[in-house]
């Protein structure tokens, strides 16, 4: 074999690797993209709870075994932001950042609480993987029912005097922020507030 | 059969790779891959246990022989067996209608339900290892032929996920365009 054939066959193989690499990128890509792309779905309104109503008294233990009430009628010190997620569902991965900051930020008038349901162990990766141990962390199917959580990310306010002040699916840092702002304001839905819209422009 | 002695060993380097990780997977959750072999409902469910783990050392067994020269056509027949068994076992099912349910082929960790194309997937693999059976003319393999064996598999085994990504990305594209 000859230093020319050598060379010709090197260079071809190296361009037919990075192109095989290349191709299964792109390929992934397609998924990945896909993902993001996945529509949210239509805005509904929760079947489970009305905003202005009294939150329905949820008794549930968090993965690390900790008791939590959530909702019920009773004050307490501070609001409780319920988020609904699922360590499958990319829209809920992006907000994770934000629901951290929301936590830092807002520590002492809302206590973040993440929820969900399905196998532990598939959760306590989740966990681990996106550093939540210090979210209250809940598994419970009927917390999901009595919420209405449908579509995921799913989000709760519950003022400190135990009335629903938001909820519904959120999608992004501005639409988690928005909830404190309609807790101020006073509107519950997105549809509530475009419906209601002419009045605050 | 095989044209060339570096072509055959392209061939089994890729098909062990391909073995050793089902296998492996299958191995990580026997008790979800017993489900997942239940599910088929092609044996009585009291060998689905015995089976979960019969499988995977078959197939690490298929990747060992394959790999020691003088026990490699034994490896393909027994490689060549399983892959044409899982198509006809996905193809049975395909035609029962029953699709929604755990291929189970690279382990239940993937939950991948089972499709047409696995099983053309699966048959032109065992055609690979039928094709092991017999021995090639043997000659001397050179340094070039090295290289050729070991980019050569590197390159198919990235063909092979890039393919697999695509065809596992066509039934989301489908559902998008309707």
């Amino acid at each position: 074999m000859t230093t020319a054939g050598w060379i010709a066959i090197s260079v071809l193989w190296i361009l037919v690797l990075v192109l095989c690499v290349a191709l299964l990128a792109l390929a992934r890509q397609i998924g990945v993209l896909h993902e993001r792309l996945q529509p949210v779905g239509a805005l509904s309104l929760p079947k489970g709870v009305k905003v202005g109503d009294t939150a329905p008294q949820v008794d549930v233990e968090t993965v690390t075994g900790a008791r939590l009430t959530i909702g019920g009628g009773q004050v307490r010190a501070a609001d409780q932001l319920v988020v609904f997620v699922s360590p499958t569902c990319p829209v809920c991965k992006a907000l994770l950042p934000s629901l951290r900051a929301i936590r830092r930020s807002e520590k002492s008038l809302v206590e973040v609480i993440l929820a969900s349901d399905g196998d532990q162990s598939e959760h306590v990766t989740f966990i681990q993987n996106n550093s939540l141990t210090d979210f209250p962390y809940v598994l419970s199917e009927a917390l999901g029912l009595a919420f209405g959580a449908g579509r995921l990310p799913h989000a709760v306010l519950i003022d400190r005097t135990g009335i629903v002040r938001a909820s519904g699916l959120v999608n992004s840092r501005e639409h988690l922020d928005s909830l404190f702002e309609a807790r101020d304001r006073g509107v519950g839905t997105l549809q509530d507030y475009l419906e209601k819209a002419d009045a605050y422009i | 059969m095989m044209p060339d002695a570096a072509l055959t060993w392209i061939v089994v380097a890729a098909l062990c790779a391909l073995l050793v990780v089902a296998a492996l997977g299958k191995l990580a959750d026997l008790a979800k891959f017993s489900a997942a072999i239940q599910g088929y409902r092609l044996v009585p469910p009291g060998l689905a246990g015995l089976a979960s783990l019969a499988l995977p050392c078959l197939e690490l067994a298929a990747a060992g022989c394959l790999l020691i020269p003088s026990l490699r056509t034994a490896g393909a027949w027994l490689a060549a067996g399983l892959l044409a068994s899982y198509a006809a076992a996905m193809a049975i099912n395909l035609a029962r209608g029953r699709s929604n349910l755990d291929c189970g082929c690279f382990g239940p960790a993937r939950r991948e339900r089972i499709a047409s194309w696995m099983v053309v997937r699966n048959l032109v693999l065992a055609a690979l290892a039928l094709a092991l059976t017999v021995p090639p003319p043997s000659r001397a393999l050179e340094a070039l032929d090295w290289l050729t064996i070991s980019a050569g598999t590197f390159a198919t085994v990235c063909l092979y996920l890039a393919i697999e990504t695509l065809a596992r990305n066509q039934p989301i594209i489908r559902s998008a365009r309707s």
